[in-house]
């Protein structure tokens, strides 16, 4: 069992979130942008950067988890 | 004594506070709302300049200062105590809402501060005034409160040392933007720091916050920490060593809050990522960066203290604090819900006062040309809303339902929320109500379409990962050892040692020496044993390739310089 399942409106969830995205990422196309790095000007980086950003985390978050984890006192509930 | 003095918000508010002490009913609820408006009616009258020449040992303090600078600040305080006494009206600890009148008070004096001497004072109450705050949450916070009363008397003492310093050594009495060239300098960065969280001493805030009452935190989450904020403003603007300390601060915040279960914990993970953010703003030290960090003070508090309070509403109403016994409450707790998922919004969203704040800090970072530390501000942007505002929204109004007997949220805690997200949406839909506040002219647009298409962009991209990766962070969900696991468990077992000498922890030593020297004795024997690795029939070939080996190292040894 899924423990933190949207449900039961999960898949529309899913899907409503899926297409704003796309409409956004279409709708960068046609705006203006001030590109400072260079990096910033790659089409869709305010996506893809979040996103490899958000999985970073959670990789090092894991790392952090088996190195300092799971902490066994009145705090470790 | 100028007569100004008697107009002093902090004066009011800090006695208004222990008379707070001895009222019940409608007076004790009627001062409480009536005194942060009476003390911003105060300050709104008092004309910008400096008040004070009260004589103290062989200094004339300058007590109160108003400037763009404080009054942003104080305003903001002002409202977070007004809006948090509407959300406590309910509450029964009789020393919970005075007490936030001392600590709140004492706040606004410390910003207000025209010298050193005035601000360590006010420095000093704020501390007491929020250790009264956490020890109301019950039995189980006292402890928490008295590590928490350690840890800020021990900051307080590192401030007085430097301002000593700093005065005997000619500096100036007024508190104004000091160059780093000395210890006594360092010495009162060192005291702010600690006070805004910063490493080592950060595992206060998430060790102590989170056992104070239901309402008690949303109280805490606006002072401390923004004062320090405030005073890194005044005293280190630009200082650069703040960039990498306020970095290493929100990276910090992201990880823990990824991992704690504890909801109130995740936030008060999210507060040290928040304010890492701002002190690296602070680093930056443009003008386009200061008053992207004091807008961005306002717009933390705002919606901070809104998720607290969602969670301190689910707290009274289930009694559970832990992602995992939380779940599902959208159904019994929709308006909650509603506000809880505003806050998160709230964060960097279009039409909330976070896009309007947030932005202007990045802007900063990237008018600096500061690549890295721009990257890095997005990393934060996103992955606070990810590890935070997500993660304790979905996890405890929405996922499989625990069975919790709840119910909506009382007036009193709705008017409060309600408050605050009015005053993000205004914000945040009209920026002038809050950038013509800030302390420098402000010549910044945030509504373009580049703007809001991106951050929504990111927003966008943010939720449909967390989905995505929900049940790893599900199965992650724990407490992490911190730094106060340094002194809260090895500094008393070292303790022991020192007060009754090493006999007690003698055996332990021994069966430590005793499990190495056996380890030590199977590792040979693996190696060296009649079965081990060398002692195997190698074929002649490897012993060929391993004396070439060898031979090929000396060579390159002989022709190294």
């Amino acid at each position: 069992m899924r423990l933190n399942a949207l449900y039961p409106r999960g898949e529309r969830l899913w899907r409503v979130l899926l297409t704003a995205l796309l409409l956004m990422l279409v709708a960068g196309l046609f705006v203006e942008s001030h590109p400072h790095f260079g990096i910033d000007g790659w089409p869709g980086f305010n996506a893809w950067f979040p996103m490899l950003a958000c999985a970073v985390l959670v990789l090092l978050a894991r790392g952090f988890h088996r190195v300092f984890g799971p902490r066994e006192d009145d705090d470790g509930r | 004594m100028d007569a100004e003095l008697i107009h002093h918000p902090a004066l009011w508010l800090i006695l208004g506070g222990i008379v707070l002490g001895f009222l019940r009913g409608a007076p004790r609820a009627l001062l409480s709302l009536g005194l942060p408006v009476f003390a911003a009616w105060l300050l709104w009258g008092i004309p910008e300049g400096i008040y004070g020449g009260m004589h103290f040992l062989d200094y004339t303090l300058d007590i109160l200062r108003v400037d763009r600078l404080g009054r942003l600040f104080a305003l903001v305080f002002l409202l977070a105590l007004f809006v948090g006494s509407v959300y406590a009206l309910g509450q029964r600890s009789r020393l919970e809402v005075p007490a936030a009148f001392v600590y709140g008070g004492a706040a606004v004096g410390a910003v207000l501060a025209g010298d050193v001497v005035t601000l360590f004072v006010f420095w000093e109450l704020m501390a007491i005034g929020s250790t009264l705050v956490i020890w109301a949450g019950g039995r189980d916070a006292y402890p928490a409160a008295m590590r928490y009363l350690m840890v800020h008397l021990f900051g307080g003492v590192v401030l007085m040392a430097g301002i000593t310093a700093h005065l005997v050594g000619g500096g100036s009495l007024r508190f104004e933007a000091m160059a780093l060239d000395g210890l006594a300098q360092w010495l009162i960065l060192a005291g702010f720091l600690i006070n805004a969280g910063a490493f080592p001493f950060w595992s206060w805030l998430p060790d102590a916050y989170p056992r104070a009452s239901w309402s008690g935190m949303v109280f805490l989450s606006a002072f401390t920490t923004k004062t320090a904020v405030y005073v890194l403003m005044r005293g280190f603007p630009g200082a650069e060593v703040l960039i990498p300390i306020g970095l290493l601060m929100a990276g910090y915040g992201l990880i823990y809050a990824l991992i704690e279960n504890t909801a109130r914990r995740v936030l008060a993970y999210a507060i040290i990522n928040q304010v890492g953010f701002m002190i690296a703003g602070i680093g930056i030290g443009t003008e386009m960066a200061l008053n992207g960090v004091a807008a961005h003070a306002f717009a933390h508090i705002v919606y901070k203290a809104l998720l607290l309070m969602a969670i301190g509403a689910v707290i009274v109403q289930t009694g559970k604090r832990d992602c995992t016994d939380l779940g599902g409450l959208a159904r019994q707790m929709p308006v909650t819900c509603g506000f809880a998922i505003f806050g998160a919004l709230a964060m960097s969203a279009p039409l909330t006062a976070g896009f309007i704040t947030k932005s202007l800090v990045l802007q900063a970072a990237a008018d600096a040309h500061l690549t890295w530390v721009w990257l890095a501000m997005m990393v934060i942007a996103a992955g606070v809303f990810f590890a935070a505002g997500l993660k304790v929204v979905v996890f405890v109004f929405f996922g499989a339902p625990r069975d919790l007997d709840a119910h909506e949220a009382p007036p009193s805690q709705r008017w409060g929320m309600r408050l605050l997200a009015l005053t993000s949406l205004a914000v945040g839909c009209y920026p002038p109500l809050l950038y013509d506040l800030l302390p420098f002219a402000v010549d910044y647009q945030p509504y373009t379409g580049g703007h809001v298409v991106f951050q929504l962009q990111l927003l966008l991209a943010t939720a449909v990962v967390f989905f995505l990766l929900r049940d790893r962070l599900t199965a992650m969900l724990g407490s992490l050892i911190d730094v106060d696991w340094f002194y809260r468990h090895m500094g008393p077992r070292w303790l022991k040692v020192m007060v009754y000498g090493v006999s007690i922890e003698i055996r332990e030593v021994v069966r430590l020496i005793m499990r190495g020297i056996a380890n030590l004795l199977v590792s040979l024997h693996r190696h060296y044993g009649t079965r081990g690795v060398l002692a195997r029939t190698w074929a002649s070939g490897s012993m060929v390739m391993w004396v070439a080996l060898l031979l090929l190292m000396y060579l390159a040894l002989f022709y190294l310089p």
